[in-house]
């Protein structure tokens, strides 16, 4: 593994149109779909940040059809 | 003409020298080759000028008038003044040069050169020259040109010449040491070997053209340290190693000289930093290499002291960079020598005209030869990339272009719509069109697809009037049948997510099940309403409670794509169970590709074995029903085999699904009983399916075609699978995980997340829209999980998709499907290596008895060890598979204990529960200590743990598995005497009753074996293998053999003779042999049988085959690294010493003798010395690095051990060989050639030798243990007994 994918590296928090979210090395091209979601830091923190805003995991489509 | 290039004396060879001889005299010259040189002159040299530059050449360079004297013992020397001719050979081009010059047999104790002159048809000239690999090599060529270049008056620029200077011998300690520390540091990098990996002989080459810009950035760069960096950084990704290394060809210029030497180079390249980092790295490598330059057989030496080394100590890969050599003009280069090929992959980077070229030379055993192909293209592309991006993470360089990543991903191919109605939708549509079809059969139930249609949309209708809607989770508390699939579908239809949960499971699992996913509602049976937690905020609704009327309607839910189904609990091995939530679209669309696969139709019966708790379970009705079908489900968890192959042939099921732990029992018993119904397909799935079992489904099962599925729960049932019509076979430890299903892709992936060459392990990834919404109310673990997808996009236009990082390693096969290889949390690094667990379970499964293995770490932190588990030899087998182990695994890779099992434990999922593993006890090897009874047990025990250092050990435990060898138990014989004045036991009772209680019987008892032979495995079926000892060793190093040559080959082995006390002095050899040959006699006369010698027992061997030919049918001689007599006592060899040394080295001899201990002994063995051998004794002294010993007359003593040695060098000082007819296989050892020792050339002893073969990677003492030795032995055994009746 190399520096810039331990999870002690920088990591972004990316989310796509669905509204879901993940998270990718900083260094690493953005994949087609997706878009930084506002944080980045390590991996950990990467993910605690998705645990604390990522509360209702339907996707956008269904929010709005159920809405 | 440089004079000082012609030897102006002769000499003594060097080392390589000696080497290359030593493997020309057993007629085996690989890795070396003949070394071919094919020029061609344009007309503009004259004729007459070409051939007298030649011929001046032909007369005064080293390469050409070298001739070698053959001295006693193996030793040569080299002279000046031989001759080669130059044959005008008039008309003809390079075809018929080469096949001239392939024909020559050059032979250092012949004709060792060849030059021949031709005339083209365009009135040019070819010169061909061929040299034995003792003249020379490539580089010696370079020296040949330069000289004709110059005599032709065109000289060309050439670098510094000069040998290196010799080394001190303290400096050699160091930089040995320095290379001690790299090397233990620094693991050995290779591609992945194909699965059946053996190294022989037959080699490949392939090669590759690197662009002309790729070329010229290459000379930009420095060709050697960005090939180098660019094979190191490409190692790193088809090993997975960090710290690895490779060896790399040192090139050196000079007349005389040779290309340099080999040398290991280490590396530890980060592949997030870029690629002109990496060089950096590099050159710092290389300089730090070229400043300890050792000689490459010295540090080759030292690995190989250790039994157990890799056999290309250096390295596996070896790497050759050849930039132009330049040549005048008019004058072309058409035929020039590859490097030895002293590798497993040998690559070379040459300049010629054409450019760059890139030539990969590799073990045909060991790769296939696809993926070395493709390790050339993946360099190229490598080097390309970095050297234009420098700065960009050299591991993100792509080495799979989109064209291949796109096949070796793709899901199978469908090319029909996807229906977007739901999965409840489909199967109603079902029965809206034919009701009266069966669709559940379940016990006595059998309901029609009206019946359950009606029943589910009834309970629909009271769930949404519950509140049941989109996303409200619906609790299955109801065992696996009709009534439980009604209950889903309702739910389903209700617009609700279902949760199944199994009555049978754990309370605590389906309350914490219940509670994390807050279920609004249970369906379940007034029996399990105990099993309900107590607080629970649902409606528990049971089935005997309802009787609202079956109805055709529904209720009207539109179902959105995005909409929960199901969420299904997965039995994680460490911490609570994690919801997984399933989504409409996704899962709809799955079972109508899967359906399709499958090739399910309107009247496909399926037994679903698998449990409602994995979501295979309802895969497995789901698709039946969509497709108008209809399901057998058994109507309890525990179906025996004899009731399912029943029930199936009873209701007419053409198709199953089966867990794979539950596969292995039905389909034994299918082969016991015959029982199998011809069926459609079968379908399993849930753990890695090993060939054994999978040829036994073959077999037993009467199937059409098989389907191995393979899937997390994460990425919806089964995504991928492997489908194969029965009676295909597959390479491989498990079958294959074969490719995605729908609208999905597999992937191999790295740590950097980039694809994985074909053969290259990596994290098998799911990709596409067929994967799970994430974990209920774990959007941290969902996001660490589920990854965003950058292939997706490239490959399908899919924008936003995800991956899912399924934890199991795989790798790619050659077609795309995917092989599993275990869980990338059981992946182990112990010394740089990269353990799979797979491989060594790989290993343990080619044992024939063994049907499952299971390998994996237990244990924490520094307590953690690699324990295997299998099924189905003896109980007490466990510690013999280890000994096997140990043949075919590297030490690093030997599980601590092989612990048997009845059968693997499974949970209630049917999947393997790693939990319920018994940890091993103590090792099996490790001492029983059972304490002494009596005197004399007592007396024993002491001596032997005093001998072999071990006070833990008992009466019961046997001396040799406690770390006793052949020298300890002498010793140990010797104290016993000792102890016991009157004793008569002899070594071969040690060996017969190894245990201290059975040795104190024999010693009251008086008792004696009295033996000279052993057997090492007393009963079998074909001919009778003699196993003729070496000096100081006797049978027990023939055990690892006995045992590769498997239960039906008998194996006697005789006692050294040497390690018998009562050795008198001066015996012949033949009469050592006669005792031997008079116990052959009576066992085998007149029968087949083969002998086999290693060391000095050769010669023993052939001596008995004197003895007793024409009385016995011997088959094969085999002649283990069997050396004659050296220099030092070979008869004629006359020792020459300095002035005033002989009378030096009398005195010495005096001063000691006047000292020793066993002075009487040595006194008799120098009364029995000729003035020759006399002679030899006082050089040998001299040439002693160390004083003379004085620890006599112990055995295992080094004084003892040097007389056993200087009176077996007079015994065979003695010993005349015979001619004989007798078929010999002969088998050397790298290292004893390469340390030039005078190995018996066989052919000049019999008519029926051939040319030795030699084993790489080992020595005179250890090739007896060697695994290649083994199956080359077996190889050639089997040939000699082939048609031979078995008795």
């Amino acid at each position: 593994m190399s520096r810039s994918t331990l999870p002690e590296a920088e990591w972004l928090v990316l989310r796509n149109h669905e509204g879901r979210q993940s998270v990718a090395p900083a260094s690493h091209p953005v994949p087609a779909g997706w878009e930084p979601g506002g944080f980045r830091g390590p991996r950990p923190a990467c993910l605690a940040h998705i645990a604390a805003t990522w509360t209702d995991m339907r996707t956008e489509a269904l929010k709005a059809a159920m809405a | 003409m440089n004079r000082e290039l012609i030897f102006p004396a002769p000499r003594p060879l060097t080392a390589l020298e000696r080497r290359i001889l030593a493997h020309a005299r057993v007629g085996e010259l690989a890795p070396f080759a003949v070394e071919r040189l094919v020029l061609g002159f344009d007309p503009r040299f004259g004729r007459d000028r070409l051939v007298a530059a030649i011929e001046d050449l032909l007369t005064t360079h080293p390469a050409f008038t070298a001739r070698f004297e053959l001295l006693p013992g193996g030793e040569a020397r080299r002279h000046g003044d031989g001759a080669t001719r130059l044959a005008e050979m008039g008309q003809g081009g390079l075809d018929a040069a080469l096949a001239r010059a392939e024909r020559h047999r050059p032979d250092p104790r012949g004709v060792s050169a060849f030059a021949e002159f031709w005339d083209d048809e365009a009135g040019g000239h070819l010169l061909a020259l061929t040299l034995h690999p003792i003249l020379g090599d490539d580089t010696t060529f370079g020296s040949i040109e330069a000289e004709l270049a110059r005599a032709l008056g065109q000289p060309v620029a050439r670098r510094a010449a000069g040998a290196p200077p010799a080394l001190p011998r303290e400096e050699r300690a160091q930089r040995l040491d320095h290379w001690r520390e790299k090397l233990d540091a620094f693991a050995i990098a290779r591609p992945p070997r194909r699965h059946d990996a053996v190294e022989g002989p037959e080699r490949r080459v392939s090669a590759h053209v690197l662009p002309p810009d790729l070329g010229a950035a290459l000379d930009r760069a420095g060709p050697e340290t960005a090939l180098a960096a660019a094979l190191g950084l490409l190692l790193a990704r088809y090993s997975g190693q960090s710290d690895l290394r490779f060896a790399l060809g040192l090139e050196r210029e000079g007349a005389m000289e040779r290309a340099g030497t080999l040398l290991p180079l280490c590396l530890a390249l980060d592949p997030g930093l870029g690629f002109g980092a990496a060089m950096e790295g590099t050159a710092a490598a290389l300089a730090e290499a070229r400043a300890h330059v050792l000689p490459a057989d010295a540090l080759v030496q030292d690995r190989l002291r250790h039994a157990g080394a890799d056999a290309h100590p250096l390295g596996a890969v070896v790497l050759h960079v050849r930039p132009a050599r330049p040549l005048p003009e008019g004058i072309r280069r058409l035929r020039r020598p590859a490097p030895p090929s002293a590798g497993e992959l040998v690559l070379t980077a040459e300049q010629g005209e054409e450019g760059w070229r890139l030539i990969g030379d590799a073990a045909v055993g060991l790769f296939e030869p696809a993926l070395i192909d493709r390790f050339l293209t993946h360099l190229a592309r490598l080097l390309e990339a970095g050297l234009a991006h420098p700065e960009a993470p050299a591991g993100r360089i792509p080495l799979l272009a989109r064209d291949e990543l796109d096949a070796l991903s793709a899901p199978y191919p469908d090319d029909t719509p996807i229906d977007p109605r739901a999965t409840h939708e489909i199967i109603a549509a079902r029965a809206a069109a034919h009701p009266e079809k069966i669709a559940i059969i379940h016990g006595a139930t059998r309901w029609t697809h009206g019946e359950l249609d009606a029943r589910a949309n009834a309970l629909a209708h009271r769930l949404v009037a519950l509140g049941v809607g989109a996303e409200t989770p619906v609790a299955i508390l109801i065992e696996r049948g009709a009534e439980a699939v009604m209950a889903i579908l309702a739910t389903l239809k209700a617009g609700g997510a279902y949760i199944p949960v199994e009555p049978d499971h754990p309370a605590s699992r389906n309350h914490h099940i219940l509670t994390d996913a807050g279920v609004k509602v249970v369906l379940t049976r007034g029996r399990y309403r105990d099993r309900l937690p107590e607080r629970l905020a649902a409606e528990v609704v049971r089935l005997e409670d309802l009787d609202d009327a079956p109805r055709v309607d529904a209720p009207a839910v539109t179902i959105h794509p995005d909409q929960l189904a199901y969420v299904m609990y997965t039995s994680g091995s460490t911490g609570k169970p994690k919801g997984v939530a399933v989504e409409h679209g996704p899962l709809s669309s799955h079972n109508q590709t899967t359906a399709r696969v499958y090739e399910m139709h309107a009247d496909s019966r399926e037994l679903p074995f698998l449990p409602f708790s994995s979501d295979g379970g309802h895969e497995r009705w789901m698709v039946p029903l969509m497709m108008g079908g209809s399901v057998l489900i058994p109507d309890g968890p525990l179906w025996t085999p004899e009731q399912t192959l029943g029930a199936m042939r009873e209701h007419g099921c053409d198709n199953a699904s089966i867990p794979t732990t539950y596969l292995r029992q039905l389909a034994e018993w299918a082969e016991e009983t015959g029982s199998a119904p011809p069926t459609r397909l079968y379908s399993f799935g849930g753990e890695g399916l090993a060939q054994s079992t999978f040829d036994l489904l073959r077999r037993s099962l009467n199937a059409r075609t098989l389907i191995n599925g393979y899937g997390p729960t994460e990425t919806i049932m089964t995504p991928m699978v492997w489908k194969v019509a029965a009676g295909t076979r597959f390479a491989g430890t498990y079958a294959p995980l074969g490719r995605a299903v729908g609208e999905r892709r597999a992937y191999v992936l790295d740590e950097e997340l980039m694809p994985c060459p074909p053969g290259v392990v990596g994290e098998i990834h799911l990709g596409g829209t067929g994967v799970a919404r994430g974990y209920v109310g774990r959007p941290d673990t969902t996001a660490d999980v589920f990854i965003p997808d950058p292939f997706g996009p490239e490959l399908d236009g899919t924008r936003g998709a995800r991956l899912y990082r399924t934890g199991d390693l795989g790798r790619w096969r050659e077609d795309g499907t995917i092989d599993f290889l275990g869980r990338v949390d059981l992946q182990v690094k112990v010394n740089g290596y990269r353990i799979e667990p797979g491989e060594i379970e790989a290993a343990l499964l080619a044992e024939p008895e063994v049907g499952e293995a299971l390998v994996l770490l237990r244990g924490e932190g520094e307590e953690r060890r690699l324990i295997a588990y299998v099924t189905g030899p003896a109980p007490d087998a466990g510690e013999a598979l280890r000994a096997a182990l140990e043949g075919r695994l590297p030490r690093h890779m030997l599980p601590e204990a092989v612990v048997v099992l009845d059968r693997m434990p499974t949970n209630p999922n049917a999947k393997l529960d790693r939990a319920a593993l018994p940890m091993p006890g103590a090792r099996a090897r490790a001492a029983r200590g059972v304490p002494p009874e009596g005197e004399i047990e007592a007396g024993v025990l002491a001596i032997w743990r005093e001998v072999i250092g071990a006070p833990e050990m008992g009466v019961t435990d046997d001396f040799f598995a406690m770390g006793g060898k052949s020298l300890p138990a002498l010793k140990a014989l010797a104290a016993m005497r000792r102890r016991w004045p009157g004793m008569a036991l002899t070594i071969a009772d040690l060996f017969d009753a190894p245990t201290p209680r059975a040795i104190a019987a024999r010693i009251s008892a008086g008792d004696r074996t009295g033996r000279r032979a052993i057997a090492l495995r007393a009963g079998g079926t074909r001919p009778r293998l003699y196993c003729f000892p070496g000096l100081l060793v006797s049978t027990r190093e023939y055990l690892r053999l006995t045992d590769h040559l498997g239960p039906d080959q008998p194996v006697t082995g005789f006692l050294c003779h040497s390690l018998n006390e009562e050795k008198r002095l001066n015996v012949s050899v033949s009469e050592v042999v006669a005792e031997y040959a008079a116990h052959i006699r009576a066992e085998s006369a007149g029968a087949p049988c083969a002998f086999l010698g290693w060391s000095w027992g050769g010669l023993l061997a052939w001596e008995a085959a004197r003895q007793l030919a024409g009385e016995i049918d011997l088959r094969l001689v085999g002649m283990v690294d069997v050396c004659d007599l050296g220099a030092d006592f070979t008869p004629g060899a006359t020792p020459r010493f300095g002035p005033g040394e002989r009378e030096r080295l009398e005195a010495e001899l005096r001063d000691w003798l006047a000292k020793t201990r066993m002075r009487a002994r040595w006194d008799e063995l120098i009364a029995a010395m000729d003035a020759e051998t006399y002679a030899q004794f006082l050089r040998f002294i001299g040439n002693e690095a160390e004083p003379l010993p004085f620890d006599g007359p112990d055995i295992s003593s080094r004084e003892h051990t040097f007389w056993v040695l200087i009176d077996n060098a007079l015994v065979f000082r003695r010993h005349a060989m015979t001619r004989l007819h007798a078929p010999v296989a002969s088998f050397g050892a790298a290292d004893s050639l390469s340390r030039g020792l005078n190995l018996i050339d066989w052919r000049a002893w019999s008519d029926r030798a051939g040319p030795a073969e030699v084993i790489a990677g080992t020595n005179h003492l250890h090739i007896i243990g060697e695994r290649a030795f083994h199956e080359r032995f077996k190889a050639r055994l089997d040939a000699a007994f082939a048609g031979l009746p078995l008795t």
